[in-house]
């Protein structure tokens, strides 16, 4: 079960992320994210503070995303505060070097 | 096995000579003290000052031998640790019993008893690991850092000082004390190395400073020679049968104790520390047995491996073996020279007082943090728990335990003693009827993820197992379970879960009706990852590879396969 909710911080979308990005919750974030882009939000930040999982499937859609995004001329995709059995996903997949990932969301308050 | 950063000098270094000798009198100057009182406690003893200087020129033999033997014993004798021999009270009251019986002699005599009961400990406790668990280990450091705090703050508070008014005892320990932080924690380099020793230093110092006379303490110390033979009192070696349980039970004690000790010293020598490693155990409380029958028949005083010994070097960041060496040849040496026994004599109440409480700091917070990194049930909760609440509150119920029968009363001999057996006891007793193996169930058009992740985390409580190792292993079983159904690799709903503990691993194996899961070596490319929705598969299969410690995937039989995933503990 994921559930997203959003706001804007320094002239971005913040999509903070609550709960398990797998199958199911893929689907969910994919189409959240493709409905932001629709609206015209070009510069997103994904904090993910309370997501407490991820799968293959949840891989899948951030990549799907990060594609979609970086097609937008201007687009950004930021990660915030992995936990540390996500960021272990994220390392072992190889996925760390492909998003920018930070410690926290210090940086854009 | 990892190097702590607060260690300077870690087991294999050889630090200069110059500072080697230093930290060796520091040792020498805390496990002194401990060697000097602790006869004087056994009043029943009745000693003449002869007798006192060869009962301490033996000790301190056989001492000095044990450190050696600790430190550079070899692989069946030995911890190979740096882990200092200390005099213990725990053997007090099974020597004035012997003593009350039959004299020294028989005290010698039975204490071949305690050594050779530790050398049978040392066998037995390689085979109850499970009993000697992380959580029991931490129990025992930890009573020991709170006895030793609160007899440092009985000293400080009770002192009746014969230097100094009352008055001063505070002021001599707060000196003591105030010095040792300082050259711990604000002072960085070589000095930190002799924190203990420069707050011993000072309040001595400060003690003579107020008292100003020095006149009785030199008589004292110019009626000792300076120089005199170790002379063994050629008591002739009695025995008792009535005695041997007593004396049984003390070595079970002092092989407790060093259980305790030799845990500690792994784990600050270890920044990666995880559990007991019970073999080196194993031969260091051999160490002690062997120096525990040299003892007796030296005719000195029983010994255990030091746990204030131990955390004084790791506070201090010292623990290299060489000085083992050098502490070994001091305690040799000084058996030959009875002044220094009454040097000791020497050192305040308040000053031994403040030095035991800042090491109790140590040692009583490692045990805290070994007892805190296990996933506890409630089985292992309730022994721990009554263990450590019959240890605290030995001290408050001293009248108790003196009313126990005899029997019980041999169990209860201290605070460490009486908290780590029911500890023991109690984990035996809950031991009858857990598994290490287990098996369940599950139907997945029933089961929430919640209900398969709280199995997996009541088995690694259960076992007592680190809790960063149980959420591995439900991130990747709930990984696997995902893929199994949602690729419909699972020909049904039905997946049981087996779950293995040991030592040093925690396993789970998931029997389902199906063919085996493939585990590739590399993740698919990231365009395949995007193009191909069979490429989830590809990266499922190789982030089970690389989340687990090892795993296995295998058809049982024609529609039975099973996905093994290990996680080392």
């Amino acid at each position: 079960m994921l559930e997203i909710s959003s706001h804007s911080s320094d002239n971005r979308l913040v999509l903070a992320l609550k709960g398990r990005v797998d199958a199911s919750g893929s689907k969910t974030l994919e189409e959240s994210i493709l409905a932001h882009l629709e609206q015209g939000h070009t510069r997103l930040i994904l904090d993910c503070t309370e997501m407490n999982y991820i799968s293959s499937a949840g891989l899948r859609s951030f990549l799907m995303a990060a594609k979609k995004i970086r097609e937008i001329p201007g687009g950004t995709l930021d990660l915030c505060a992995l936990a540390p059995a996500v960021r272990e996903v994220f390392e072992i997949s190889g996925f760390s070097q492909i998003f920018s990932i930070h410690q926290d969301m210090s940086q854009f308050s | 096995m990892r190097k702590p950063e607060s260690i300077t000098y870690w087991l294999e270094a050889r630090p200069p000579w110059t500072l080697a000798w230093m930290v060796a009198v520091q040792q020498l100057s805390f496990l002194g003290v401990y060697l000097v009182l602790s006869p004087l406690l056994i009043s029943s003893l009745n000693l003449g000052p002869d007798h006192f200087q060869s009962l301490m020129s033996s000790t301190l033999m056989t001492a000095g031998l044990g450190v050696i033997l600790q430190a550079y014993g070899g692989r069946w004798t030995g911890s190979g640790y740096f882990c200092p021999l200390q005099v213990t009270s725990a053997s007090f009251a099974a020597m004035s019993l012997a003593a009350s019986y039959g004299g020294m002699g028989l005290v010698f005599g039975m204490m071949s008893v305690v050594g050779l009961t530790q050398l049978a400990c040392s066998f037995l406790f390689r085979h109850f690991r499970g009993i000697f668990s992380v959580e029991v280990a931490g129990l025992s450091i930890l009573l020991m850092g709170l006895g030793m705090g609160g007899n440092g703050l009985r000293m400080i508070t009770n002192a009746h000082n014969a230097m100094v008014d009352d008055n001063y005892d505070m002021l001599l320990a707060a000196t003591t004390l105030t010095l040792m932080i300082a050259c711990n924690v604000w002072i960085k380099g070589r000095l930190r190395l002799f924190s203990a020793f420069a707050g011993m230093l000072g309040g001595t110092v400060c003690s003579y400073a107020i008292k100003g006379d020095w006149s009785v303490d030199m008589a004292s110390l110019t009626a000792v020679p300076s120089f005199r033979m170790p002379v063994v009192w050629n008591h002739t070696f009695v025995f008792n049968p009535e005695l041997i349980p007593s004396f049984v039970i003390t070595g079970l004690v002092l092989a407790l104790h060093g259980f305790g000790a030799l845990v500690l010293a792994q784990r600050f020598n270890d920044a990666d520390w995880k559990r007991p490693d019970m073999h080196p155990i194993s031969s260091g409380i051999r160490a002690e047995a062997i120096t525990n029958l040299l003892c007796s028949l030296s005719q000195g005083l029983p010994l255990t491996s030091s746990g204030g010994a131990v955390t004084l070097g790791a506070a201090t960041g010292c623990t290299s073996r060489i000085i083992a060496l050098w502490l070994g040849g001091m305690f040799i040496l000084m058996s030959f020279i009875p002044r220094v026994f009454v040097l000791w004599r020497l050192v305040p109440e308040p000053v031994i007082g403040a030095s035991m409480l800042f090491l109790a700091l140590f040692t009583s917070l490692a045990g805290l943090q070994m007892i805190a990194s296990r996933l506890l049930d409630n089985r292992k909760i309730i022994a721990v728990g009554i263990g450590l609440i019959t240890g605290i509150s030995y001290e408050t119920m001293t009248e108790f335990y003196r009313l126990l029968p005899p029997v019980l009363q041999l169990f209860t001999l201290s605070g460490v003693a009486t908290g780590v057996t029911t500890a023991i006891l109690l984990s035996a007793l809950f031991r009858i009827g857990s598994q290490t193996r287990k098996h369940h169930e599950f139907d997945l058009k029933f089961s929430e993820r919640d209900e398969i992740l709280d199995y997996l985390e009541r088995q690694g409580s259960a076992w007592g197992a680190r809790p960063e190792v149980v959420t591995r292993a439900e991130n990747a079983t709930w990984q696997a379970i995902e893929i199994l159904i949602d690729h419909s690799l699972s020909k049904n709903d039905q997946i049981e879960i087996e779950t293995i503990y040991d030592e040093f691993s925690f396993s789970v194996i998931l029997h389902y009706a199906g063919g085996a899961l493939d585990l590739p070596t590399s993740p698919p490319s990231h365009e395949e990852f995007l193009n191909d929705e069979g490429a989830v598969l590809t990266m499922a299969g190789y982030l089970l590879r690389k989340l687990a410690d090892h795993v296995r995937s295998r058809e049982v039989s024609e529609d039975h396969a099973e996905l093994q995933l290990t996680f080392r503990d």
